[in-house]
This record gives C-alpha cells, sequence and structure tokens, in this order.
C-alpha cells in the first residue's frame, strides 16, 4: 500500500501532518481522490464532507470549509481556514 | 518641614499602583505563552496561503482577476487592529501615528480602542476568530470586485521579539504580480482565474486573522514591559518618599525633645 504525506494547516495550526493512503475531496469540478503518486495539482475545496484514509480501511472523517488543495511530488497540502475532524 | 500625614497618604497610593502594575503584569505574563503560540501559527498558515496566492498571480491569464486590477482612483479602505485595554506603553499610540499618515483612507477597526477611535460598533482583537474576519472579507472583497473602492490595506503590529514590537501597514488589494513559478506540468483544476478568485476570500480573512493574532501577541508583550517598568518606577518612588518621611519623623522628634529640654532648663 503506497501513502503519501498530507498537511492540513489552518489558523489553529497545522491540523493533519502524516502519511495517508487517501484523500477524498469536493472540488469546485467535483468530488475528487487523491492518492501515492497523483500529477502535480492545484484546485479549489468547496465547503463539504471529507475524508482522510489512513489506510484502505480506516478513515477518519472531517468537514471543511473550503480552501485551497495543493498536490505536488512532496505531497499533497490543504490550506482551509477551518477543517475539523470528528469524534 | 513635609507634612508625615502627607506623605503617608501617599506612600500608600504609590503601594497600591504598585499591587496593580504587579497584577496586570502577571495577567500579560499568562496571556504570552499561549498569544505566541496562537500567532507562530497563523503565521505558519498564512506564509502556506501567501506562497499558493503567488503561484497563482504569477501566472498570465491570472492578470485577468479583477482582484489584480490597479485602479487610477484611490479610494483606500484599512483595516486597522489596535488593542482592547490601554496601559500597554505605546502600542496603541504607534498603531494611531502611523494611520494618521493615511488621512483619506477610510478605517475600518478591530479592538476596542481602535472601534471607539474611530466610533465603530465595538469587537474585541483578543476574541476575534476566523468566522468574524470571513465576514469582513465576504463583505471587503465583493465591494472591491464592484469597484467600491481601490486599495485594501491592513495596519497591524509586527512581532519581533518581547522588547521590540513595530507598526506596519501591508497591501492586501490588488494583489501583486509574483515572479515565482510552479512544477512543471501542475494541473489548476479549473484553470489558475478561477482558483485564484476563489482564495482571495480565504486569504484576505487568512491575513486578517494572522495579523490580529500578532497584533494581541504585541500587545501583551507591551503590556508586560509596561508593567514591569512602572512597577519598577514605583518602588523607585516609595523608597524616596519613605526617606523622606522617616527624615521628616525623625525632624519632628528631634524638635519635640530639644523643645522638653527647653522648657526643663527654665
Amino acid at each position: 500500500m503506497k501513502t503519501f504525506h498530507l498537511t492540513v494547516s489552518s489558523p489553529d495550526g497545522n491540523i493533519f501532518d502524516g502519511e495517508i493512503y487517501k484523500l477524498d475531496v469536493r472540488g469546485v469540478m467535483g468530488d475528487l481522490a487523491i492518492m501515492a503518486g497523483h500529477v502535480p495539482f492545484v484546485t479549489s475545496i468547496k465547503s463539504a464532507p471529507c475524508k482522510v484514509w489512513l489506510d484502505d480501511d480506516n478513515a477518519k472523517e472531517a468537514t471543511t470549509d473550503g480552501g485551497l488543495l495543493t498536490v505536488d511530488k512532496n505531497g499533497a497540502t490543504l490550506i482551509s481556514g477551518s477543517f475539523k475532524f470528528k469524534d | 518641614m513635609p507634612n508625615t500625614k502627607a506623605l503617608r497618604v501617599r506612600i500608600k497610593s504609590v503601594r497600591s499602583t504598585e499591587q496593580l502594575t504587579k497584577a496586570m503584569g502577571l495577567v500579560a505574563s499568562s496571556k504570552i505563552r499561549r498569544a505566541n503560540e496562537a500567532m507562530y501559527k497563523a503565521r505558519e498558515y498564512i506564509s502556506s496561503l501567501e506562497k499558493s496566492i503567488a503561484l497563482l498571480t504569477s501566472q498570465k491569464e491570472s492578470q485577468k482577476s479583477p482582484f489584480m486590477q490597479k485602479r487610477d482612483t484611490s479610494r483606500t479602505k484599512i483595516i486597522i487592529i489596535a488593542g482592547d485595554r490601554g496601559l500597554a506603553g505605546g502600542y496603541n499610540a504607534n498603531v494611531f501615528r502611523l494611520a494618521k499618515e493615511y488621512k483619506d483612507a477610510e478605517f475600518i477597526p478591530i479592538g476596542k480602542r481602535a472601534c471607539e477611535r474611530f466610533s465603530y460598533p465595538i469587537n474585541s482583537s483578543e476574541k476575534y476568530n476566523f468566522d468574524n474576519a470571513l465576514e469582513l472579507s465576504d463583505k471587503l472583497s465583493t465591494e472591491f470586485k464592484n469597484g467600491e473602492f481601490d486599495k485594501l490595506g491592513i495596519i497591524y503590529t509586527e512581532y519581533r521579539s518581547i522588547m521590540t514590537q513595530e507598526a506596519k501597514i501591508k497591501w492586501l488589494l490588488p494583489l501583486e504580480k509574483s515572479d515565482i513559478s510552479g512544477a512543471e506540468g501542475t494541473i489548476y483544476e479549473p484553470d489558475h482565474l478561477t482558483i485564484l478568485n476563489l482564495s482571495v476570500r480565504e486569504y484576505i480573512a487568512g491575513s486578517i486573522t494572522a495579523y490580529t493574532r500578532e497584533s494581541f501577541a504585541c500587545e501583551v508583550s507591551a503590556r508586560r514591559m509596561a508593567m514591569d517598568s512602572a512597577g519598577k518606577n514605583a518602588k523607585q518612588m516609595i523608597s524616596d518618599l519613605s526617606l523622606q518621611y522617616n527624615r521628616a519623623r525623625q525632624g519632628a522628634i528631634t524638635q519635640e525633645i530639644t523643645e522638653i529640654v527647653a522648657g526643663a532648663g527654665e
């Protein structure tokens, strides 16, 4: 199972900073999933529920108020004013 | 000869001022660590956001964005961040001094002192959060897009160390074109221009939040230093007044003894 690095940056600091398997978010053009080896990519994220998959059967659910998602060779960075994991 | 009763009253009053400054200094000290942590976290966030915005503004098609249009007229709006309370050395005064340089600008204050000065509904800089900033950002970005004003700035206090802070202005809109380039073959979905236009709202809100937190860290540090020096001055004053009081008391006793001795000798 290939993983990649995800950083979720918010005004309250890095909400998440670690290796993940998959990221499910809602972009302006529709739902998308990011996995390891994704091409360099930039998009705006809509306010919606999202999922951070730590491995293929363990997902952490979260909600975001929108933001900016950048994927490069080092991993993915989600810059969001509000990003909260569900308990 | 100085009046001993008046001196006693003054010593008591200075002592109570010393206790007040000590209490205010302690409150500021307890807030410093939390305020600094919040500031560093927000700085990290805003620097990532600024980097992403710079990547977008470097693209040719982004120049069409309404947020990058430089207009000839100069209707300026400036967000000004000051403290909620006084007794913080020159913290509030420095911010207002810088604001005086922009006489024609319309000011949007954050912080009780700034609201009082510009006759605005009161809001607190300590409790100002991202949701408040987003509300203000929505309003300002829509107005800018509609051409209601031409320049948006923010006056805040930059934190250098616990001893040094400086009032500064940063221009947020219109966005400047940057020279940095992104990775080859990066896909922008749907395109640079749309992403840039959608990100401006978050960029302004993020900047307001980050600079409000930085200014608050400056406020508590400035208050701590001001209260430390006020406490030292109060101590010095008590020592001087005590010396005067003891001299006066001693003088009065000596005079009484002289009068008794003189009376006994007659």
